[in-house]
């Protein structure tokens, strides 16, 4: 009985113990950034409790766009020169399946749920929904041309697409499943990001060197910022203060104010940044260098770089890379 | 009916212009030269001397104080615009911003030009380090294939050929650097 009663409090003390365990340390340590190498035709897989690379897994040629799914649990790369997706089992760190969309998939976006994704054809001027479990395309919405980079809003239930070619971003209602407006923005938009609490969208315009912030309320664009040379893609920190964007013919990285609207520093990184993306808890911005096949890890706090890893040749990492 | 035509044809190749579908390439190529690097960056660093060490480059024109004319050997021009120009870190960065159209040809039911190289949205650096007493220098490009539409690519105008291209380029020059610094 005495013994009994021990082993119940114990039980409770370990369970306690155990639930802190993976709710703090456990939860940092499981972070992994997925960085898809170009002309290496791989993804790196970098534990970001290390900042090591583990594992690097073959997918497809030329991947390009990768996407986070399923609450971290599976990770969505693009081919678009295979025409393909490839399904990625974070568990297993394995390529579970690969799924065949249009002609060529480029930018991937996931519901939080994830068990749908969405995805850009650069050729096809169209995003397919697609049933991940089912492998099986459930519908295609027209949008502009040469659609790049894609955003999901979860409260709005609503998709933004930019369209490289049509200097605009599109606007779909995912419930009714079509476009409900266009934006103009800026030269050649590429990258998107979208502030956490929804309000803000930002569109990274390649060729005017600059981004272009909407208020998703009114659907209208509120201003530009001028960034570095040939911007790519862009992030905002989970407190959504900050907006990081990656200058490709620069070699650096712009940190925006947000309250402020205005450029504050400028961190210099490797050759070609392209993709950009910060950790759930806001303290490391990692940034995939496509020019030298490499990740840099800065500290948000500092700007400075900590760490430079070697991952591939062509690192790209068009999305969202980070696991939550 | 002409008039639709020709503005199917002008809007076919305005987005050929601006799309870049493929994967983008890069090409590295190094040299060791014997020579100090200030002599080796006197030259590389001179975006108005390019003529001076290339063998396929006849002349060098400055159109403005950041943007050269060069004139191959064979009559073709590329029009390059400086980027960045870090005397510090002995590195020079340019871009191409025009060629000339050597042919129109049709492919899938489009015309496409035939240009000067077989690339397109070219960048590219070139850097001296010292290596003991020696020096290297280091060319490296990025840029996308000529043919920026869905495969398959017109003869000539595959990631293949872009990549050769712009290998022979490099090689080309760097040798042709090595030989003329290592005269002096």
């Amino acid at each position: 009985m005495q013994l009994n009663q021990l082993a119940r409090r114990f039980n409770k003390r370990l369970a306690f113990f155990c639930l802190f365990f993976s709710a703090t340390t456990f939860a940092n340590a499981e972070a992994l950034a997925f960085i898809s190498n170009q002309l290496a035709h791989n993804v790196s897989v970098i534990d970001l409790a290390q900042d090591k690379v583990i594992k690097s897994i073959s997918v497809g040629k030329n991947p390009a766009g990768v996407a986070i799914c399923n609450q971290g649990q599976q990770v969505i790369v693009t081919s678009p020169e295979e025409k393909r997706l490839f399904i990625i089992d974070v568990a297993s760190l394995q390529v579970e399946t690969s799924i065949e969309v249009g002609q060529g998939p480029l930018g991937v976006a996931c519901t939080v749920s994830g068990t749908l994704a969405y995805v850009a054809d650069w050729y096809n001027q169209n995003v397919s929904i697609i049933d991940i479990k089912q492998k099986r395309i459930l519908n295609t919405i027209k949008v502009g041309e040469s659609p790049a980079g894609l955003v999901i809003d979860e409260h709005q239930q609503r998709l933004y697409v930019a369209n490289r070619d049509s200097d605009s971003v599109s606007v779909v209602d995912l419930k009714k499943q079509r476009v409900i407006a266009e934006i103009s923005v800026g030269d050649a938009p590429f990258g998107l990001s979208l502030s956490p609490n929804g309000k803000r969208l930002f569109a990274v315009n390649v060729r005017s060197a600059s981004v272009s912030v909407i208020n998703t309320e009114t659907l209208k664009r509120i201003n530009d910022l001028s960034v570095g040379e040939w911007p790519y893609c862009a992030v905002v920190n989970p407190a959504g203060t900050k907006l990081y964007v990656t200058n490709q013919e620069e070699d650096s990285v712009s940190v925006i104010d947000m309250k402020e609207n205005k450029l504050i520093a400028v961190i210099d990184v490797g050759e070609t940044p392209e993709g950009i993306d910060i950790t759930a808890d806001g303290t490391k911005l990692i940034v995939a260098n496509w020019g030298e096949g490499s990740i840099s890890i800065i500290n948000s706090e500092t700007l400075k770089t900590e760490k430079v890893i070697s991952t591939g040749k062509g690192s790209r990492a068009f999305g969202r890379f980070i696991t939550p | 009916m002409k008039k639709i035509i020709l503005s199917c044809v002008l809007f076919a190749l305005s987005n050929i212009a601006f799309a870049h579908g493929p994967t983008r390439q890069q090409v590295e190529e190094s040299i060791v030269i014997n020579a100090a690097v200030a002599d080796v960056w006197a030259l590389v660093g001179d975006f108005t001397a390019l003529h001076t060490w290339h063998p396929a480059v006849k002349t060098t024109e400055m159109k403005d104080d950041k943007t050269r004319l060069l004139t191959l050997g064979d009559g073709n021009t590329l029009t390059e615009k400086l980027i960045k120009l870090d005397s510090d870190s002995m590195k020079l960065k340019y871009k191409i911003i025009d060629m000339t159209t050597i042919e129109t040809i049709e492919f899938a039911g489009r015309q496409i030009k035939r240009q000067t190289l077989p690339v397109n949205t070219y960048s590219s650096t070139i850097k001296v380090e010292a290596e003991g007493d020696a020096s290297k220098v280091t060319w490296k490009g990025k840029f996308y294939r000529a043919y920026m539409l869905n495969p398959p690519t017109p003869e000539g105008m595959s990631d293949k050929d872009a990549i050769a291209a712009i290998t022979g380029v490099y090689k080309g020059g760097l040798e042709n650097l090595k030989t003329t610094l290592e005269k002096k």
